[in-house]
């Protein structure tokens, strides 16, 4: 397939590391205080991004896990930052960050594992923090989080995945919680929900060609019908389709072609499409839906805990214990 | 991080670009500062609170702050000031969370934060459908909006039908509005069958409202799939395949009307399975009705297939025509009279690996019997 005018078609995965690096550095600009409030998650997938690309060793690592630890508050959560409360996104953020390093021992895991335990709520689901946002995500976040600490039996697992399952649509998709509109992004937290549960019964497979549906004529994909492609739905619905073993249902070739169309390649960095602003967002799920695909170069990464499969403590630790 | 343009490469920085989003960042770092350190404090006079609804206003997923404004609530609703102070700060609360929402409707956090005050019962709830009528005039497939909608609706205690028709008026000005299908699959049982069970403290409750009917169950089988996977009566679903008509010949390759009819079509098979064993049996009414049901389908399809010369275009006609062929062929209906001519699924599918080739790996494995989509 010829590649767009004006982009080679190739990763240019020594620019993307470059990106990210100054990115992590940059911390007198608009976009640190319009994103202080993530920045937990933004370096999760900073640093994710670039294990992926065999770059790790590029950043300071022990100076980041000081970082994440001094996100911990009392309550045992993290918060997006320092100055933040805590909240399950990015207690889970702070986790996923400590396998890649394998520094896991440096947080009490009854602790966290305490925190989300309190989030469950009587009928399964999870709220986001304590005052009481319920979203599918969060079901997510606390399976996943509890898994790689070694507690999910601090968490009733079952009317977890019931949960999940209520929030099950005619389209086999699912939404933030029962009765709302299936969109990629649920659809993924939702099977990989299902996944650490062991309750993938609880869907029909067959019927997320919705997923497959999520490919447009470009060959990216979009979340849901009516709207445009984006790359972070390289990973949303790559990932939904990687546990369900069908991964095929969709054309990789043409998704790959996209994903390398919104490269920036002279400044590194993925945009969520062609000639868009690069972000450390869309560079990650960008590099992540390439590796899902086992694009050369790159490392293979788990589609359920979203990190690498490769080389280091988590590909280790993920190895042995899924 | 989504929809901004890349700047073009290689011309020199505008100074006055330069320097107009140096001061913005002197703004915003002082605020953001301030506001921090104060909320760290819990510092809950007016002009903290001025200076916190500021920086919401133009970082709204800042999630903290809204904790601190919910904090300094609670302190009126627990303080001696009576209820009048308490009625006027909700006021407050939502008329910063309205300006935020019309800046940025697809905040979180911000429809977190309206949510958590409205459960407070301090307010009328007429405002909320009027602002959410306007937020989704403005953009029908914001599934925020819809979310709160819900909430809204299960609290007001507003009937299904009603829900219902809303949905119906948008898809009649838009058939591509995938949301207004979705809704509908979630109202339809309510509505034919009886009113959803809604206990009090699940309203009160974090826990957002369920899609109507997905504790009740008409045909008395526990649902685990949510409301769409509830019973609907064959004559509803008649109603609902000429709606779908409509679309489906005004744009025969618009997926929402497609997708909503594969659902359709599997309510319509799902009349056979479980308790109702009588419309398996051949010569029962209900036999009848599926038979006429699936032959006027396959009728559509084959309409839409002749008028349309150029293959790539006809994807979801075909793709139905062998799902319904499936279908047929399981229940042992008889497939009428295009029987001899129709093609079989296994040539569609082949077909469609050429005609549709992004998704050959599904259709190959539909080939196989490996692809059932006629479960919910």
């Amino acid at each position: 397939m010829d590649s767009e005018p004006g982009t080679s078609g190739r990763l240019v995965v020594d620019r993307h590391a470059r990106y990210i690096c100054t990115f992590a550095k940059a911390v007198d600009t608009l976009e640190f205080y319009l994103t202080e409030h993530f920045r937990l998650s933004g370096v999760y997938w900073g640093v994710t991004a670039l294990a992926l690309l065999g770059h790790l060793h590029n950043l300071d690592g022990e100076g980041i896990v000081k970082w994440v630890l001094s996100c911990q508050n009392a309550d045992g959560g993290f918060g997006g930052s320092p100055r933040h409360d805590s909240h399950i996104l990015y207690t889970l953020s702070a986790v996923q960050i400590l396998v890649l390093y394998d520094k896991l021992e440096l947080v009490d895991a009854d602790q966290v594992a305490s925190y989300i335990s309190k989030l469950q709520q009587s009928n399964g689901s999870f709220i986001g923090d304590s005052w009481g946002e319920v979203d599918t995500r969060f079901s997510y976040v606390a399976l996943c989080c509890c898994w790689l600490l070694d507690r999910l039996d601090r968490l009733n697992v079952r009317k977890a995945a019931q949960y999940v399952a209520s929030c099950r649509n005619f389209d086999g998709g699912f939404g933030c919680t029962p009765g709302n509109e299936s969109h990629a992004g649920q659809v993924f937290v939702c099977v990989a929900a299902l996944h650490i549960a062991d309750s993938l019964d609880l869907l029909d497979a067959d019927l997320l060609c919705w997923l497959s549906e999520r490919q447009t004529a470009g060959g990216g994909l979009n979340g849901r019908p009516e709207k445009l492609p984006d790359v972070c739905y390289s990973w949303w619905c790559l990932s939904a389709l990687s546990i369900l073993g069908r991964l095929h249902w969709i054309d990789q070739t043409a998704l790959q072609d996209f994903i390398l169309s919104c490269q920036d390649e002279d400044d590194g960095g993925i945009s969520d499409r062609p000639e868009d602003m690069v972000d450390v967002f869309h560079t990650f799920f960008g590099i992540a839906g390439l590796c899902l695909m086992g694009h050369p170069g790159l490392k293979a990464v788990d589609p359920t805990f979203a990190l690498p499969l490769e080389d280091g403590f988590a590909a280790n630790f993920l190895n042995e214990n899924e | 991080m989504h929809n901004r343009p890349r700047p073009p490469k290689g011309l020199p920085e505008d100074p006055k670009a330069v320097e107009a989003g140096r001061v913005r960042l002197q703004k915003l770092s002082r605020v953001c500062n301030e506001v921090l350190k104060r909320v760290a404090e819990d510092r809950v006079d007016e002009e903290s609170l001025k200076l916190a609804a500021a920086l919401l206003e133009q970082n709204p997923e800042c999630y903290s702050v809204w904790n601190y404004r919910r904090r300094a609530f609670q302190a009126v609703l627990q303080g001696r000031d009576g209820s009048a102070a308490a009625r006027e700060a909700a006021d407050a609360e939502l008329a910063l969370t309205e300006r935020c929402l019309r800046r940025n409707p697809k905040s979180y956090a911000t429809w977190h934060h309206r949510r958590w005050i409205i459960q407070k019962g301090l307010t009328p709830l007429k405002h909320e459908l009027q602002l959410l009528g306007q937020l989704l005039e403005v953009d029908s497939r914001n599934f925020m909006a819809w979310a709160y909608r819900r909430f809204i609706v299960a609290l007001a205690g507003i009937p299904p039908r009603d829900e219902e028709q809303y949905a119906a008026g948008l898809i009649d000005a838009n058939f591509s509005n995938y949301s207004a299908w979705h809704a509908r699959t979630t109202l339809l049982h309510a509505v034919h069958s009886g009113p959803p069970v809604m206990s009090v403290s699940q309203l009160v409750a974090g826990d957002q409202a369920a899609g109507a009917g997905s504790e009740h169950n008409g045909s008395g089988q526990p649902s685990s799939a949510g409301a769409s996977a509830e019973l609907v009566p064959l004559a509803a679903l008649r109603q609902e395949f000429e709606l779908v008509h409509q679309a489906c010949f005004t744009d025969p390759e618009d997926q929402s009307a497609w997708l909503n009819h594969r659902w359709l079509l599997a309510r319509t098979f799902a009349h056979t399975q479980g308790p109702q064993t009588s419309a398996a049996d051949e010569g029962s009414p209900a036999h009848q009705d599926l038979t006429e049901i699936f032959e006027q389908e396959v009728d559509m399809c084959n309409q839409l297939l002749e008028v349309e010369p150029d293959r790539t275009k006809c994807k979801w006609p075909l793709l139905t025509l062998a799902r319904l062929q499936e279908m047929q062929q399981q229940l042992g209906l008889r497939a009428g009279s295009q029987g001899s001519t129709q093609q079989s699924a296994a040539d569609i599918y082949r077909e469609l690996m050429v005609v549709d080739p992004k998704r050959k790996g599904y259709y190959a494995d539909a080939l196989e019997g490996r692809a059932h989509v006629m479960a919910v």
